[in-house]
């Protein structure tokens, strides 16, 4: 076996099977591979591998392409999906923009006002000092009517019976329908029911139907000298409006909403 | 319109450049479209000076390769044209490579061995463009090359690699 030059490395066979050797070296490497056998074998196994990876995958080359693989309509495709793509960043900003003129033209009819329970508070308040001070014509319908409950129940749409506070020394002495508080659209009408005790002192019970988030709230709020005890839950808001202590009032606020809250015996009515 | 021509010359390589490395029709042709678009809509990114054959390419390995790390990490992806090699090739004739042995050998080559030989032998590029194409050195390229081709010659059932390392 002849010396190996130095400059012979297996780059240089590579780039010999590879057809990438420069002329000037082709001769030099087969005069190389001439008088070295090993070499030659391997040189001779690289050609083959080369042979047969042509051999098996070199005829891919030759199948028709399929259509999704047209340069053109991709480029087609690209171009559309990229328009159609500005035209949905245009179609936003202009939403966008609309959004805003109409937000802010509408910011008032937006903006709440204020929150349900301090209008019914509000309007149970206004009720009462409206109708305590009357003599003769303090309710609507007196307590000894026939159906005032029912009726009551149903124009509000809540099944409910006027509470019993003769224990508190107060006596039911009738009722009235009221629009309900704002666009009465949205909550519907509201009973008020009156109380007074033996030294004529008067107390009223403001009842809607629940609101639309039925939440359970508790408020207690005064206004001048009167009192407004605030509850509400998911079948019922009852406002108490009395000119008497807190304490006072907390206390029959309590008698109101035990007996509002079970559930009317539709056998028992005590108005009927 | 021009670089549209010229993509065009390269999707037959592309596609069976892509076929040799997954070995599965639909697959392979997914990943020459998704080149092909890509390639498109960065046209901008393209530079003149360099090959627009191995820009191509190199696009089309880095799709490839991220569909290797996502199939992995699913786990497995079964779907191999097995029938690439028998019907339409001679059978092995003596001093030949048997080519569907040559075939389970090419599948099992290390990957990064895998996209460099091919590139070199079944796509004829010169070692500075498929170097390119691979984003790694020529001196990288050409030792994969080298180990490639131990690794065919020692699965093909030749014999080892004669010791030419004293050659070096």
């Amino acid at each position: 076996m002849n010396r190996i030059p130095l400059s012979m490395t297996s780059d240089l066979l590579h780039a010999y099977v590879d057809g990438q050797l420069p002329a000037a070296q082709i001769a030099e490497v087969e005069t190389y591979l001439a008088n070295t056998p090993d070499a030659q074998a391997l040189v001779e196994g690289w050609r083959r591998q080369n042979e047969a990876i042509m051999a098996i995958f070199a005829p891919v080359a030759g199948e028709p392409i399929p259509p999704r693989l047209s340069v053109r309509q991709i480029d087609r495709d690209v171009v559309s999906h990229r328009a159609h793509r500005l035209r949905n960043w245009a179609a936003a900003i202009v939403l966008v923009l609309i959004g805003s003129a109409v937000g802010w033209t509408g910011r008032d009819y937006l903006t709440p006002v204020e929150a349900a329970p301090d209008r019914l508070i509000e309007e149970a308040v206004n009720a009462h000092t409206l109708y305590v001070r009357e003599k003769t014509h303090a309710v609507e319908v007196p307590a000894g009517a026939p159906n005032l409950m029912t009726w009551l129940s149903n124009r509000i749409a809540v099944a409910f019976d006027a509470p019993d506070l003769s224990a508190h020394g107060y006596r039911f002495i009738g009722g009235r329908l009221l629009p309900g508080y704002g666009d009465a659209a949205a909550q519907g009408p509201a009973a008020q029911l009156m109380y007074e005790n033996d030294s004529s002192q008067r107390l009223t019970l403001y009842v809607t139907a629940p609101l639309p988030d039925k939440k359970e709230v508790w408020e207690f709020k005064t206004v001048g000298a009167t009192e407004a005890y605030y509850w509400a839950n998911d079948a019922v808001t009852c406002t108490i409006v009395a000119s008497l202590p807190e304490a006072e009032v907390r206390l029959l606020g309590k008698a109101v909403f035990e007996q509002l809250t079970r559930r009317p015996d539709s056998t028992r009515n005590r108005n009927g | 319109m021009q670089f549209l021509d010229e993509i065009e010359t390269h999707v037959p390589a592309l596609r069976r450049y892509a076929r040799a490395l997954t070995r599965d029709t639909d697959r392979a042709d997914d990943l020459v479209q998704d080149c092909l678009e890509r390639a498109i809509r960065k046209q901008a990114l393209w530079q003149p000076t360099g090959s627009l054959k191995s820009w191509l390419f190199r696009i089309l390995l880095n799709l490839y390769r991220n569909e290797l790390r996502t199939n992995r990490r699913r786990g497995e992806h079964v779907a191999v044209d097995t029938l690439l090699v028998e019907p339409s090739i001679a059978p092995a004739q003596p001093g030949r490579i048997a080519l569907a042995e040559m075939s389970r050998a090419i599948d099992l080559l290390n990957v990064e061995q895998k996209e460099a030989l091919l590139l070199v032998v079944l796509d004829g590029m010169s070692y500075a463009e498929a170097a390119e194409a691979l984003s790694i050195p020529i001196g990288t390229l050409m030792s994969r090359l080298g180990r490639a081709r131990a690794a065919l010659r020692t699965a093909v059932g030749g014999t080892e690699e004669p010791r030419l390392r004293s050659v070096k």
